[in-house]
């Protein structure tokens, strides 16, 4: 059973075509990068995939279950299971760190045990949150407001929510992009192992080519809301980037 | 942790909530102590002075009847009224129009005594010396392009009559005949008129006799500034209304004992609270023509 | 080869009708027309030489201010002077502070079933009707609750129910919870959008959306408002004087009344000090949401999680304000001054009931046909209705603009920014003399400022129509003031806070301040001065339906009128009427603000 299957499947906004006609499957615990230039649908593309948004055509499955064929609680359910980091991060700033971790698990819980879990939680879950923090190198700021953190701790915060999530899929829209380059190279391979040792589908958008080579074995490719390349890392040459990157001078003029 | 503060708050509302109400006050258990008789009145002058003058017609009235009595001032002429009605007061020193709307709107309520000189009463139009005007004895058509004032505006000789007089001489309602917006006094009642008029805050003013003859007599009004440029026709004002209620609280025949005990009064500390020298029996059917005035005005249905 | 496509810039109101020097005479020509249309002269700012004489006697007593009685005690038994004042200064607070514990439930309560972003995603037919059935009643409750201002519930309730201690507390908390529940459900509707993405998006049900995300989210927002609306709510008591009960506004007419000038600045010192006072609780609270005030950071360097737990940042500040804010909540609840003469309960019940039949049109009354109500309210509107309401609406319109204008200009001198040496983050030369010169218009300004918009308009107003007798001109500018300290304050924080990197060019081109203001700061702000704009008008709108109360032809005038004829139909008319014209203002300057939100964000 495929973790995402999407036939040819288009989204489109009134006149703007976001995506045109994808044909993609992913399979579980598959490493995916997604590549290309700002405006090619990768985040539209992500928030498919966690159904966010539905498709204008086409078919699109998520863990096994078509989409159209869902009830809202078995969307939730299957939400649950799927942990989505969005550009913008969304943490909710008042509140504290380990409040927005706790969130992780709001798919799972009900609406008096997430209130319990942010007033009162419990010593092994606050022992957990700690050690997903450690590991990212901010468990000092375990109680501190998240809007206090600088940018990069921000995007570590968000990351160990998803991580505190405990999902089968992670989705994940650009979540290095402010944080240094060597602070960066370290998150991604990180997010890699977990997801390899735990057998995690991680699907993440970057705009470093470099590190997608690197450290994801298959690399998609979107230009204009159409597939580019979808490959391997290994075959990702110089050509191909071009075709996904190449920027024409009518672009260069808008 | 969630603010700790936003919670409280919230808790101390609804603790605090759960626990307000009105306390009554000892005066109204229903003990056998008896009830003090409240009795209030229209605020004609400043409030500060009535409630000093009004006490010692408590204490008169206090001996005489043997039931505590305590006065108690109203807001404003619409007060006074409203508190008659819903059996706040039962006792008030109401106006001409005043009482015609509290009798109203009570059945049974009576009017029982009035000053002696009260069935033939009259405002006067005071006007500043600036002005130029002279006392005369035909209605002083040359206000039209001066400033004006009214008493309150619930007053029968600050508001009611001197409307009516104007319309009778002039064919014109106040807003027609003067040319400039025409005023009230808002608080103050008869005194606030004098003083605007004195004080050249205003140009001419209508008040009753009585109140301009008193403060001029006491020295706190200077009668070559504020000159009386017209006394207008007689009418029927003030009087003390009682409630129906009283024969109820205090025994069969309490409101004939009352009105005994007003009319009988030669306190003159007392009697100072009213500014009469003698007070005269009443009854409903006097003030019949300020109810009609009333009804022309449209102050009344 | 093709055309290269325009670039497009932002677009901003003022570009869309014309620009902004179009706008800008526009607004100059709306303030003339209203003040003509309204019958204002300019010539009738002159006070008279009465009114000139008070002005002497009354700026001379200001540095002066009573501390006994003037005249002497009043009676044998009289308190002294200032336990008086002290005892009038905590029932205001009292009130303000019991209607504010009241409005939050309301708030609270309103918010909730105003705001759709909790439903459940598919419910079944029943329910949904049911939820769109609370959605609608409480939306209209709240819209109509809000229109009416609070004078006029007090004296609504003073009527209908007689005289009780709870009257002022029932005329403020209505309104205010009104306005809380619709400020606090637009406030979470706002933020629905982020915890959609953020909460949904991960399995969440929409209750939890709602509690977790949208609450949490707004939760800074909703507190700050609130601690505004406390201080509002000072104010409001203060002038509940003005229909009798006994609060500070009813000591100042007093005392106005007597001539106690001494005592009158007295009064009028300890509220201003009152008020400014919890404006500055408000703010220490407040700064400790912003993050303005940086909590303590662990200073060790591997913290176990038990060490992080008992360092954890704590705000003694916040414990001890709500604790005390709690505990005096409760003692002023539970002290609530007795009835002198308390009004048993069928007596109250009996005097609502012919209150609720006396408000029925009179000719409905007579002849029991509704048809009936048609002739009379057309007459009602025709005779003085129409003109009035016009007349509350110019009112509002001219204090609104001259108070926008002032505050625009006043930037000049008022906002941090603008006078401090290092504008900008710029270094603008070194001068010790024009440091201080700064320094002193800087802290000059926003001390008028303050005085203006702690100032109750009401009694603003009252105190000019002495001075300047009975026109139109005191209502206006006691209005303008203080929407000119409020408007001064909200831009000076848009002035301030405003990324500094497009207005620093203008600086290091040479430019001096008043060039960077008028050419880079503001065509930037533009566009959020106006929103603030609108909204402050819409609440002129409805501050001047209860201004002519004072003795000017409008809306409050004519329900004066009608309670003095006791023709309480009249009465509900008009009250209605101010009720409507409210509900205008506040649907157009929603639709003009929502306008400019959308060009904000293009």
């Amino acid at each position: 059973m495929a973790s995402f299957h999407l036939s040819n499947t288009s989204v489109q906004f009134g006149q703007f075509h976001a995506l045109k006609s994808l044909h993609i499957d992913i399979q579980p615990a598959e490493r995916l990068a997604l590549i290309g230039t700002s405006g090619s649908g990768k985040t539209t593309l992500l928030k498919l995939l966690n159904a966010q948004i539905t498709a204008s055509q086409g078919e699109v499955q998520i863990l096994g279950e078509k989409v159209d064929t869902l009830s809202p609680k078995r969307l939730r359910q299957l939400r649950s299971h799927i942990a989505f980091i969005p550009q913008h991060l969304g943490l909710i700033s008042n509140l504290r760190v380990f409040q927005n971790i706790m969130l992780g698990r709001v798919g799972k819980r009900s609406t008096l045990g997430t209130l319990r879990d942010l007033a009162m939680p419990a010593d092994e879950e606050m022992q957990k949150i700690f050690d997903i923090l450690n590991s990212l190198g901010i468990a000092e700021k375990l109680y501190q407001r998240t809007s206090s953190l600088s940018g990069g701790q921000q995007q570590r915060v968000a990351l160990a929510r998803a991580l505190y999530q405990n999902p089968e899929v992670l989705l994940a829209d650009e979540p290095v992009s402010a944080v240094d380059p060597a602070r960066a190279r370290s998150m991604v391979q990180l997010l890699n192992k977990i997801a390899s040792e735990n057998k995690l589908t991680l699907i993440m958008s970057i705009h470093n080519i470099e590190l997608a080579q690197e450290f994801f074995p298959r690399v998609i490719g979107l230009r204009g809301g159409e597939i580019s390349y979808d490959g391997t890392n290994s075959q990702l040459d110089p050509a191909a980037l071009e075709r996904i990157y190449k920027l024409n001078t009518d672009e260069l003029s808008q | 942790m969630r603010n700790q503060s936003l919670t409280l708050l919230a808790l101390g509302a609804a603790f605090g909530l759960s626990s307000c109400g009105e306390k009554s006050s000892p005066a109204a258990d229903e003990s056998a102590e008896i009830k003090p008789l409240v009795f209030s009145a229209i605020p004609d002058e400043k409030v500060s002075d009535q409630d000093a003058k009004f006490q010692a017609m408590a204490k008169y009235l206090s001996a005489t009847l043997e039931v505590p009595v305590e006065f108690s001032i109203s807001a404003d002429y619409n007060a006074a009224v409203q508190r008659f009605k819903n059996g706040e007061v039962h006792l008030v020193w109401f106006g001409g129009l005043s009482g015609v709307q509290a009798r109203d709107a009570v059945e049974g309520a009576e009017a029982i005594a009035q000053g002696a000189e009260d069935p033939k009463y009259k405002s006067y139009f005071i006007a500043h010396s600036s002005t130029g005007l002279a006392k005369s004895d035909e209605f002083p058509a040359g206000i039209k392009e001066f400033s004006f004032t009214f008493g309150s505006p619930q007053s029968t000789s600050g508001r009611l009559m001197p409307t009516w007089f104007i319309k009778q001489f002039t064919q014109q309602t106040p807003e027609e005949f003067f040319t400039q917006p025409v005023q009230f006094q808002t608080s103050g009642g008869h005194h606030s008129t004098a003083k605007a008029v004195e004080s050249g805050s205003v140009q001419v003013g209508a008040l009753s006799y009585k109140k301009y003859d008193s403060m001029v007599a006491d020295g706190e009004l200077d009668p070559t500034k504020a000159v009386i440029i017209w006394e207008t026709p007689f009418y029927a004002d003030y009087n003390f209304t009682a409630h129906p209620e009283l024969n109820e609280i205090y025994g069969d025949g309490f409101t004939n004992k009352l009105q005994k005990a007003l009319i009988e009064c030669t306190d003159a500390e007392a009697l100072n609270a009213v500014n009469r020298s003698q007070l005269i029996e009443a009854n409903n059917e006097e003030f019949e023509g300020i109810r009609v005035v009333a009804q022309e005005l449209e102050m009344l249905r | 080869m093709s055309q290269p496509p325009p670039h497009r810039y932002p677009k901003s109101l003022a570009s869309v009708i014309g620009g902004k020097r179009v706008l800008m005479v526009l607004l100059v020509v709306v303030l003339f027309s209203c003040l003509y249309l309204a019958g204002i002269r300019v010539s009738s700012l002159k006070p008279s030489e009465y009114g000139l004489k008070l002005s002497y006697e009354f700026l001379v007593a200001a540095v002066q201010p009573a501390l006994s009685y003037e005249a002497g005690p009043p009676s044998a038994d009289a308190p002294p002077f200032l336990l008086k004042v002290l005892t009038a200064l905590w029932l205001t607070f009292q009130y303000a502070l019991c209607s504010m514990s009241v409005a939050l439930v309301i708030g609270f309560i309103g918010g909730f079933f105003s705001s759709s972003s909790w439903w459940p995603e598919n419910p079944n037919r029943p329910l949904k009707i049911a939820l769109r059935g609370f959605f609608l009643i409480s939306r209209f409750v709240v819209t109509l609750g809000r229109s009416v201002h609070e004078l006029i519930w007090a004296l609504l309730i003073l009527t209908a129910l007689g005289t009780t201690p709870l009257a002022g507390i029932i005329a403020i908390s209505i309104p205010y919870g009104c306005t809380l529940a619709k400020i606090f459900s637009e406030m979470i509707d706002e933020q629905a959008g982020i915890a959609r993405e953020t909460l949904s998006s991960i399995g969440a049900k929409p209750m939890q959306n709602w509690l977790f995300g949208c609450l949490p989210l707004a939760f800074t927002d909703m507190l700050s408002y609130t601690l505004y609306r406390f201080e509002c709510a000072l104010r409001s008591s203060a002038i509940l004087g003005f229909v009798g009960i006994p609060t500070i506004g009813y000591h100042i007419v007093q005392a106005f009344e007597d001539f106690h000038l001494l005592e009158l600045w007295t009064y009028l010192y300890t509220l201003l000090a009152m008020i400014i006072l919890s404006e500055l609780w408000g703010k220490s609270i407040r700064a400790r949401f912003n993050g303005q005030i940086a909590e303590k950071t662990n200073a060790c360097k591997n913290p176990s999680l038990k060490q992080l737990k008992s360092q954890r940042p704590k705000s003694w500040w916040l414990r001890i304000s709500g604790g005390i804010a709690l505990a005096t909540t409760i003692f002023a609840w539970l002290n609530i001054p007795a009835a002198r003469y308390p009004l048993s309960w069928q007596r109250r019940l009996s005097n609502l009931e012919s209150f609720f039949q006396q408000i029925v049109p009179y000719p409905v009354q007579k002849s029991g046909d509704w048809a009936d109500a048609w002739p009379w309210a057309k007459n009602l509107l025709a005779e003085s209705g129409t003109e009035a309401m016009l007349m509350t609406l110019y009112i509002a319109t001219a204090a609104a603009i001259m108070a926008g204008v002032g505050a625009v200009l006043s930037m000049l001198w008022a906002s941090a920014r603008l006078n401090r040496m290092q504008s900008f983050e710029t270094y603008t030369g070194n001068s010790r003399t024009e440091l201080w010169r700064r320094r002193l218009t800087r802290t000059a300004s926003h001390f008028v400022l303050l005085i203006a918009r702690s100032s109750p308009e009401y009694i603003l107003a009252f105190l000019l129509l002495q001075i300047f007798g009975p026109t139109a001109w005191p209502l206006i500018l006691g209005l303008a003031i203080h929407n000119f300290g409020l408007m001064g304050r909200l831009y000076s924080e848009l002035v301030d806070n405003h990324p500094a990197e497009a207005s620093k060019q203008s600086l290091l081109a040479g430019g001096n301040r008043v060039q960077t203001y008028f050419g880079a700061i503001l065509p930037q702000v533009f566009n959020r001065y106006l929103l603030y704009f609108f909204y402050r008008w819409e609440t002129c709108v409805r501050d001047s339906t209860v201004l002519g109360m004072l003795g000017i032809l409008s809306l409050g005038f004519l329900i004066t009128d009608a309670k003095t004829r006791l023709f309480y139909d009249n009465l509900m008319f008009f009250v209605l009427l101010g009720a409507l014209l409210v509900f205008i203002g506040d649907m157009l300057s929603y639709w003009i603000r929502a306008k400019l939100r959308q060009l904000d964000h293009s």
